[in-house]
């Protein structure tokens, strides 16, 4: 299954964290340009601390409060977080797949039980304003035109690939750190009537066959996912995880449908922000992910697939 | 991501927030640090856009006194590692669209390649060999191709970043790609 990764999807990982040497000259190189535009800049010296001090006041409460919510995010250390994470990435995605079969309802509530000792762990502090944000959302915006028009269920999928697939790439970067969120979120996030809309969808999906002469799209992503821009190394994007990507398209759309992000491009990483890069507030989103395989085969039937994803700022 | 065993010069390891914060305050030894935390990875970012290895060493230092510069910009949206990529990234963009020897319409000649087969070489290739394919790609096709499949820009993005249409970037693009696995194919074992 390995080698039916798409080959942007496998450079990638080679080049992902990837290292050089670097000759001294080029520290030294800095350091004289550094002296220079620092002697001109002290010229408006006193205004310029006062930003910096401005600046680092700001930056002091921020570190707080990103620091607050790192440590409710994951127990491991910072420096191990990658790691750690890919082998509950690993352990979770089997799990996924052998409790999915027997009830097919499910992605949220195999990994949920899967993982109980992470419920209470993330982001609790800013979850319920959202949630109570998002339900009077829902409220207002009862129906939901554009989910309904191209939902569909992905959890039919999961487990043909799961176990083979995603115990070896180990190395898609976001794709596991992403799970500790998921977890939580899936618990908390999942309102009526999008359970009501898997209930009716999951009969009708037929399994994949794995002999299929022609290759057919298939995506990773979690149905829910949560995306905290805060730099701390965990869910900072959306990442797409494919294979047998050939034509792509991805829609991030808020609830009311208005359409914030496209992009074309499988590897794209969404970090919470509309076209021109602006950040995006605390929501829920949904993308849109259409696609055909390498050999043209429209992914999902052409009805393509919905990712619920839990914007967090 | 937060590699101990590389900022010895640094000891106790800090975040990145206290890095920024001591940059910020003009720090030397934290500019330092910075730069030997970043340094290694933005290298390799660098010589991806570059065709040599001076040329990825000019870049670099100017993209990270650029990041030095600008650190109080940066406002902690995204990590702080993909803001100093993407410093480097415009730092190697600008380069290319100032030597302008972008040749976007340049053709490699191109053996037949039957697209689909044997993409699971590239589960062998290791890295330093894609990076030499890379640079030894004409401007143009490395350019598309660093921006579309590594950094994950979409082909309107690139358009707009280089000035072609659309279109050109697509056909670049997949040019490129062809050029990449028929070479890989022909390397076989690299």
């Amino acid at each position: 299954m390995a080698e039916k990764q798409n080959i942007e999807q496998q450079i990638r990982e080679a080049f992902q964290g990837h290292e050089m040497d670097v000759s001294s000259s080029v520290w030294a190189g800095i350091e004289t340009q550094l002296g220079a535009t620092t002697s001109v800049a002290s010229a408006g010296s006193a205004f310029l601390s006062k930003a910096v001090a401005v600046l680092a006041a700001a930056s002091v409460i921020t570190a707080a409060t990103i620091s607050e919510i790192q440590h409710m995010e994951t127990s491991a250390p910072e420096a191990e977080g990658i790691e750690v994470s890919h082998e509950s990435g690993a352990t979770d995605a089997v799990d996924v797949a052998t409790a999915a079969p027997e009830q097919p309802v499910t992605t949220e509530t195999s990994s949920g039980e899967s993982a109980p000792e992470e419920q209470h762990s993330n982001l609790n502090a800013s979850q319920p304003e959202n949630q109570q944000a998002e339900l009077a959302e829902t409220a207002m915006e009862e129906p939901h035109n554009v989910v309904h028009n191209i939902d569909i269920q992905p959890e039919d999928e999961m487990p043909t690939v799961a176990t083979e697939d995603m115990a070896q790439h180990t190395s898609s970067e976001e794709e596991a750190p992403s799970k500790g969120n998921d977890e939580t979120n899936s618990e908390t996030d999942v309102t009526a009537d999008e359970l009501a809309e898997d209930n009716s969808d999951d009969e009708s999906d037929t399994p994949i066959q794995t002999d299929e002469p022609k290759s057919i799209a298939k995506f990773h992503q979690k149905r829910m996912q949560n995306v905290t821009p805060d730099g701390n190394g965990i869910n900072d994007y959306l990442v797409i995880d494919g294979e047998n990507v050939g034509e792509f398209f991805l829609q991030i759309a808020r609830r009311n449908g208005q359409v914030v992000f496209q992009s074309d491009n499988p590897n794209v990483r969404w970090a919470g922000t509309d076209m021109s890069g602006n950040a995006l507030e605390t929501g829920t989103y949904f993308a849109f992910i259409t696609a055909s395989s390498t050999d043209g085969v429209p992914f999902n039937n052409g009805r393509g697939q919905k990712i619920t994803i839990n914007l967090v700022r | 991501m937060y590699n101990a065993h590389l900022t010895p010069s640094f000891a106790p390891i800090m975040t990145d927030q206290e890095l920024i914060e001591r940059c910020l305050k003009g720090e030397p030894r934290a500019q330092k640090a910075l730069f030997d935390k970043f340094s290694g990875k933005m290298m390799s970012v660098c010589m991806r856009y570059a065709d040599s290895r001076q040329k990825a060493e000019d870049i670099l230092q100017d993209g990270f006194v650029k990041v030095f510069v600008n650190l109080a910009k940066f406002k902690g949206e995204g990590s702080f590692e993909g803001w100093i990529r993407r410093t480097m990234v415009n730092t190697a963009l600008d380069w290319i669209r100032k030597t302008k020897n972008l040749r976007l319409d340049t053709d490699i000649s191109e053996a037949e390649y039957l697209a689909g087969e044997s993409e699971q070489i590239v589960g062998k290739l290791r890295v330093e060999a894609l990076m030499s394919i890379i640079n030894e790609m004409p401007t143009g096709y490395r350019t598309v191709f660093n921006m579309y499949a590594i950094e994950g820009f979409s082909h309107k993005e690139i358009a707009n970043e280089l000035g072609v249409t659309e279109s050109t970037s697509k056909t670049q693009y997949r040019k490129a790609r062809t050029h990449l696995m028929k070479i890989i194919v022909e390397r076989e074992n690299i």
